[in-house]
């Protein structure tokens, strides 16, 4: 396996022809919840997974760092195999999660202890720990609540210490499954803003899984699952021109792009692939 | 009066090290039939002063009271106050507990001493208010999908029959299909008579449904007023780590580039109002001056190479006119 580590062309997580079956009701058939996905993430690439509630993305999630194993096909982590119990630990040192709910990840009682407690089980150097405490800290804005217990933390403050949490462990992919469901445009922001900076100075690549369309229009690549499958696949610019696909599987446009399209459908002549404010605001300008 | 706020502080741990003001001096009236959209930095308050509207949290200092009934007074009955007011939590569906719908429906009916064929005359109605089949009534709440489970938590509290339904992030974690089911469930129960306050961090949902805006910050009430007029605060309300609709943020940036538009908009079709009004109205002004009149109307930083400021300007001062 060594020989597959490090080389750039290989995807630095490999999720091949899975299927996962979760145990169904009493004396009832298993739900299928992965029905051969195939599915991969590079270094420093930014992915987000859209899909209708039950589609199978929370699944695909843990399966990336071996919460979960496949039943059928193969994870691969770095070239690691996540059914092979001993490389459990070296896989999740690499991959970080942060879930819907970080109510379930907070287990101290004050802030920059909780931070603290991933480096600390690592047995890392005190002056180590600090320094990761502090970084993790500043990343998601809670420097200044470092001091606080947790369970008086708003639920957007939470979830930015539990997406601390996993930070200070410094993953080479993290992976975060709803992160910012409970937060406000400004914690969303500072969210995104912590994303893209981590991917840009740490290199860190990130799978996040969201409703949020616009979060999604800032991704690298875009990945559509529905019932089980990987249904789309492409360019932020791709997807989103497919309003009516999208809508079919019971996905919106972000809030720019449908205002975009609700202006073509009212006979403005504006062009596709329209993401941002800024470009619907320069192509109204062009026309004249 | 639905509800009424006067002077209401309210402060955690009081007395502790982790003492903490979550609401100051706040003076808030929910009047009968409005649609409030309360918005908020995460931290601003907005959780603790729902809880407030039915008594869940009394005030640590002045008065909130219900229906004429102050939530202070022990001679108040509390179980009335949470017959008139409806408080859906974030997450509702984690507080499901029952073995079956009908038995979670039935729990608040009951639990107001109601007669049984009235208990299930409201697990009926509460059901098909939010749009589920009775076959589901035998059906353990665990078993269902989250938007569906999301809808039972909230028949469980329609089925109290309130007068005023208080609902916190409700749409948070749907996938949009379960969004758009569970906003367009709270517009029919609005437009039915009920009194609705929405906290959402979704500042477009706000601008759809709300006939009122009031905005927290820091345990205060800092803006409250119509949609149309609040969402024009851009610089206030990001300042407050909010946002407006995307909607008023394209007319804003297109009037400042000198478009003809009023810049009034806050929803998506107001804003395809405004903008489809200001092309008809420079086609008609190209036709009437000619093609350097309509090149002048162009925008200035984006457009051509030579594309004049001053005329997008002087386009500008003619939207004005026209657009007031």
């Amino acid at each position: 396996m060594a020989s597959r580590r490090g080389e750039p062309s290989e995807p630095y997580i490999l999720v091949r022809d899975v299927t996962y079956r979760y145990p169904g009701p009493p004396g009832g058939e298993p739900v299928l919840a992965l029905d051969r996905v195939g599915f991969r993430v590079y270094r420093g690439e930014f992915v987000a997974v859209l899909g209708r509630n039950g589609s199978g993305k929370s699944t695909l999630a843990r399966l990336l760092n071996a919460l979960l194993l496949p039943q059928e096909g193969e994870v691969r982590v770095d070239g690691l195999d996540t059914r092979d119990p001993a490389n459990l630990w070296a896989i999740r040192d690499r991959v970080g999660m942060v879930f819907q709910n970080p109510d379930n990840q907070i287990v101290a009682a004050v802030v920059e202890e909780d931070v603290a407690f991933g480096p600390e089980n690592q047995g890392l150097p005190p002056e180590e720990i600090r320094q990761r405490v502090e970084e993790a800290l500043a990343a998601v804005g809670l420097t200044p609540l470092r001091d606080r217990p947790p369970h008086l933390l708003s639920g957007g403050q939470k979830q930015r210490l539990a997406i601390a949490g996993a930070l200070a462990l410094t993953p080479a992919c993290l992976v975060l499954d709803e992160p910012t469901a409970m937060l406000d445009p400004r914690g969303r922001a500072e969210v995104m803003a912590t994303v893209t900076r981590l991917r840009q100075e740490a290199g860190v690549a990130v799978v996040l899984i969201t409703h949020f369309m616009d979060e999604a229009a800032q991704a690298d690549r875009v990945v559509v699952m529905d019932r089980g499958r990987v249904v789309l696949e492409g360019s932020p610019r791709e997807i989103f021109a497919q309003a009516d696909r999208l809508r079919a599987l019971h996905l919106d446009l972000p809030p720019v792009v449908a205002l975009a399209a609700e202006l073509r459908a009212a006979g403005v002549p504006v062009p596709p692939g329209i993401l941002t404010l800024d470009e619907l605001v320069e192509a109204l300008c062009r026309l004249s | 009066m639905s509800i009424e706020l006067e002077h209401v502080s309210y402060i955690y741990n009081r007395g502790t090290p982790a003492e903490w003001q979550a609401l100051r001096d706040v003076s808030l009236t929910i009047r009968p039939g409005e649609f409030v959209g309360l918005i908020g930095a995460t931290g601003s308050g907005k959780s603790t002063l729902v809880q407030h509207m039915n008594g869940l949290l009394r005030p640590t200092s002045g008065r909130v009271r219900v229906f004429g009934m102050d939530t202070s007074d022990r001679r108040t009955d509390l179980t009335r106050v949470r017959q008139r007011v409806g408080l859906v939590f974030q997450y509702p569906e984690h507080q499901l507990f029952a073995a079956t719908v009908a038995e979670e429906l039935a729990y608040g009916p009951t639990n107001l001493g109601l007669p049984p064929a009235e208990v299930q005359r409201r697990v009926r109605w509460a059901l098909r208010a939010v749009g589920l089949g009775e076959e589901l009534l035998t059906r353990s709440p665990f078993s269902l999908s989250g938007g569906q489970a999301r809808r039972v938590a909230l028949a469980g509290v329609l089925a109290m029959r309130p007068d005023v339904l208080v609902l916190d992030e409700p749409a948070a974690g749907l996938d949009p299909l379960g969004r758009r089911e569970i906003l367009d469930l709270i517009r029919n129960l609005h437009r039915e008579g009920m009194t609705i306050v929405l906290v959402s961090h979704s500042m477009e949902d706000v601008a759809e449904l709300a006939t009122r805006v009031v905005v927290l910050d820091q345990g205060r009430v800092v803006m409250d007023g119509p949609p149309r007029v609040l969402f024009r605060r851009h610089r206030e309300l990001a300042a407050l780590g909010l946002a407006a609709p995307v909607a008023a943020e394209l007319v804003d940036a297109l009037k400042a580039r000198g478009w003809p538009v009023p810049g009034q908009a806050v929803t998506i079709r107001e804003a395809v109002a405004e903008v489809t009004a200001a092309l008809a109205a420079r086609r008609q002004a190209g036709r009437q001056g000619g093609g350097p009149e309509g090149q002048r109307q162009g925008c200035p930083e984006g457009g051509g190479p030579e594309g004049p400021r001053h005329g997008c300007q002087e386009g500008s001062r003619e939207g004005g006119r026209a657009g007031v």
